[in-house]
Parts: C-alpha cells; structure tokens; sequence
C-alpha cells in the first residue's frame, strides 16, 4: 500500500466535502430558507429551483466523499489498533447514513410544491406550512447525524495521538471537533437552547488544517512503515 | 511508555479486554435501551393522539431524556459489534464480518427511528407558520410518527435478529466461550426475527408475541453479556484456535 498516495486522496476527498457541504448544506439552506415563514420559503424556493436543486447534489458529493473518506482513514489508522479503526469507520458509516435520510426531508418539499391534483384537498396556506414543515425536519433531522461524526472522530483522534504519524496537535484539534459535535448533539436533544452552532464550529480549524496537511505533508512514511512492519 | 511501545501494547491487546469491552457496551446497550423505553413509553396513550400530544409536551423533558438514552444504547451497540467481530473471527471470518454488518444496518435503520422522534417534537412545538393546520391535525400527524417509530424498531429488530443468530452459531461453534451461550443467544434472535415478521404478516397477532419475545432476548443476550463481561473468553483455547485459522488460510 503507498501510504502517502492514501493520504493526499484523503486530503483530495476533505477538501472536496469541505467545499461541496458548506455549498449545500450551509450556504444554499441560508440563502432560501426564511425560518418562520412559510410563504416566503416556498417562493424563494420556486424562485431558486435550480439553485436548491444544486445544494442537494452537493450534499450527495458530500457523502460520496464521507463514504471514501471512511475506509481510507480506516486503512491509515489501521497499523495503531484495528479494532478502534474499525469502529470508527462504523461511525463514520452511521453518520452518513443518517444524514442522508435527513436529506430525504430536503427533497420533499419539491414534492408537495408541484401542484399535483391529488394535492388539492389541502389549501394553499396548508401546503406551505408543510414545506416549511419539511425543511424543520431536515434542519433538526440533518444534526442528529453529528453525535456519531463526532464519537468516530474522536475514536480517530485517540489513534492519531498514538501513532506517531500524525502531528500530535492535530489529534489534539480533531478531538475538540469531535467533541463539540457530539456536545451539540445531546445538548440538541437535552436543553435546546444551549445547543450552540458554536460547537458544530469547533470541527472548522481540525478539519482545515487536516485537509491542509494531508495534501501538503500527507503522514510521515517513514514512522507509518515502522509502525505497520512491526505488525 | 515511548510511542511504539503504545502502539505495540495496542496490537497485543488479548481477546479477554475485547470481550470485556465488547460485554460491558452490550450492557449498556441494553440498559440505556430499557431505561429509553421507561422514560418515554409511559407518555403515549395508544391510539389517543391528544392525550399523548399532550403528556409529550408537558413531560417533554422525559420524552427527550428516552431519545439520548437511545442514541447511547446504539452508539454503545455499535462499539459492541465491532469488537464481537474482533473476538469471533477465528471462529469464522466471514460470517463474523456479515455478523457485524448486520449490526452496523441495524443501528442506521434505528436512527430513521431517531429522526421521527424528533419530528413529534417539532409537530406539537407551536410555531406560528404551522397555524394553517388545525391542532388536531398536527396531534394526528404526530400519532403516525409516533407508531412509525414502532415500525422502524420492529424493523430494524430483524436486522439485529440476523445478528444475534450468526453470533450464536459463532460462539455455539467456538472452543473458547460456552456452547449454551450460544444456543441461547440463537434462540433469542430468532425470536426477534419471529416477531417482527409476525407483526408485519399478521397484526392483529404480533403485538402479542412481544412480552415472551422480551425475556427470551433478554435471556439470550444477558446471559453472553455477563459472561463476557465477568469471564472473557478462554485465552488459550482462542489463541489455538486463531493460530488454526490462521494456518488454514495460509
């Protein structure tokens, strides 16, 4: 296995989910979606067809990236403990997973919008409450996913700290993400208004100057093939 | 310790501390599961959407308590499968895989149950944009979310049936657990499995499967959960029998 070509192909993968997630699921969701009400909602998001439809495609990108991103990190951090590697490529699984039923809520709203006969019986005021019902499912439904992001990264923190291929400092910046993700999460669940964008932040310097090292250091060989020779 | 000792004492770590860990997220799973299900069940009235409606916004706080006791019971599952993969492999390599993929559906199947929990919440939190449906409409609407979430656990209960009936067989065909272990955990799987698709088939019959479905489950995977957590495996023997398969694979 040539272990820096995983590592920049990881470095490709972060940079490409960076880019095609915060297009989908921060940008588009902020520029058409008017939290409370509906009407509005539904013109932008008649308005902005093409638009919404690309958020969409960027959040399946994302995932493409996540599913990829999930093995080959596992393949990285496999010569420090198989088993924790396994498992936090199951949590990197699951994650996916789940954000991708939430997606499902996004892509309804096109649905109810689409002035189907069968969709008459409901009034008009109804059909957008239902919209913008949707997309509060999508919103609520698209963070669940985070309490599992989290706990996988901060399983593949703990490995990166002890495999003396990584930079210390950035198992250290990995783990407060991680952290702050699945903090988010219960506190989501738990005491709502506590629950911070601050903490989904936390993952923001990790995940950057991750994306930068892989692809400008990627790991160092020569510590990875001691590690993994001795197995 | 330097770090390649670390990473050595990693690899080295004996299948007793797999298993250990292994039954010790298991009982959590199943505590975390039971406790999920005492704090919220009580709040739905069946077939009542109004009077659930209501207990679920004046107990909300019970209602969100049973959903994190959730998220900890599958996320410790998953911990769970992970290493009962790890510590039955010698037994069967594939099948152990399949065990643990089993496992990993299952759990992503549950959290389709996790994402209608929140829904419920969000149907009966008030808001101003939801005005132009009629309270008894968004009481109905989160009566269906609420018995969808039962779908989903009987669901996602085949998937972890399949589960527990290949890590049956695995450990009933191990020389380093016992075999009653194993045949009870099969039993108890198949039970799951029983249940769910009775439920499906034939409603009006399967709810009342489920209280001799519970004990027999609970027997099965309570008993391989104490047994790992208190003895482990039998070192020897699993080494013996690791180093077979090894051989046989090479």
């Amino acid at each position: 296995m040539n272990v820096q070509r995983y590592a920049r192909i990881a470095g490709i993968l972060f940079l490409v989910s960076l880019v095609a997630g915060g297009f989908g699921e921060a940008y588009v969701p902020s520029k058409l979606i008017v939290s409370g009400d509906a009407a509005a909602t539904v013109a932008n998001l008649r308005n902005f067809d093409f638009l919404y439809r690309l958020g969409f495609a960027g959040f399946l990108i994302e995932s493409l990236c996540d599913i990829a991103l999930a093995l080959i990190l596992y393949a990285l951090l496999k010569p420090v403990s198989k088993y924790l590697s396994l498992l936090a490529a199951f949590f990197g699984l699951m994650g996916t997973a789940l954000f991708a039923f939430a997606e499902l809520f996004y892509f309804s709203p096109l649905l109810i919008m689409r002035d189907s006969g069968y969709l008459q019986t409901f009034s008009p005021d109804q059909l957008n409450s239902l919209v913008l019902l949707s997309l509060k499912f999508y919103g609520f439904a698209g963070m669940i996913f985070t309490a599992y992001y989290g706990m996988g990264w901060i399983v593949r923190a703990y490995l990166m700290w002890n495999s003396g291929y990584f930079p210390k400092f950035l198992a250290v910046l990995m783990a407060i993400g991680g952290t702050g993700f699945v903090v988010r999460n219960f506190l989501m669940i738990l005491a709502p208004a506590y629950a911070s964008d601050v903490l989904l932040m936390l993952m923001f310097p990790g995940g950057l100057i991750m994306t930068v090292w892989l692809l400008w250091k990627g790991v160092d060989v020569a510590k990875w093939k001691a590690v993994s020779g001795e197995q | 310790m330097s770090e390649s000792e670390m990473t050595a004492r990693f690899r080295k770590e004996s299948p007793v501390r797999q298993a250990r860990i292994a039954g010790a997220c298991w009982l959590l799973c199943i505590v975390a599961g039971v406790a999920g299900f005492i704090a919220a069940g009580p709040l739905i009235v069946a077939n009542d959407a109004a009077a659930t409606a209501a207990n679920i916004v004046a107990k909300g706080s019970l209602y969100r308590l049973g959903f994190a006791f959730d998220l900890i019971s599958g996320a410790s599952y998953l911990v769970t499968t992970v290493f009962m993969y790890y510590v039955l492999r010698p037994v069967g390599r594939s099948l152990s895989m399949l065990a643990a993929f089993f496992g990993l559906a299952g759990v992503a199947i549950g959290g389709v149950g996790w994402v209608l929990r929140l829904a419920s919440l969000v149907l009966l939190h008030g808001d101003q944009y939801l005005s132009a449906l009629t309270t008894s409409q968004l009481q109905a609407m989160s009566m269906i979310d609420l018995k969808l979430q039962l779908q989903v656990f009987s669901i996602a209960m085949v998937f972890f049936g399949v589960q527990c009936i290949s890590i049956g067989y695995l450990v009933a065909r191990s020389t380093f657990l016992p075999r009653v272990l194993g045949i009870l955990l099969g039993v108890g799987g198949t039970s799951y499995v029983i249940a769910s698709f009775a439920s499906f088939l034939i409603p009006s019959f399967g709810p009342h499967l489920i209280p001799f479905v519970f004990p027999v489950a609970l027997v099965g995977e309570g008993s391989l959960t104490f047994w790992l957590l208190v003895k482990g495996v039998n070192i020897q023997r699993w080494q013996e029998q690791a180093s077979a398969a090894e051989r046989s694979r090479t």
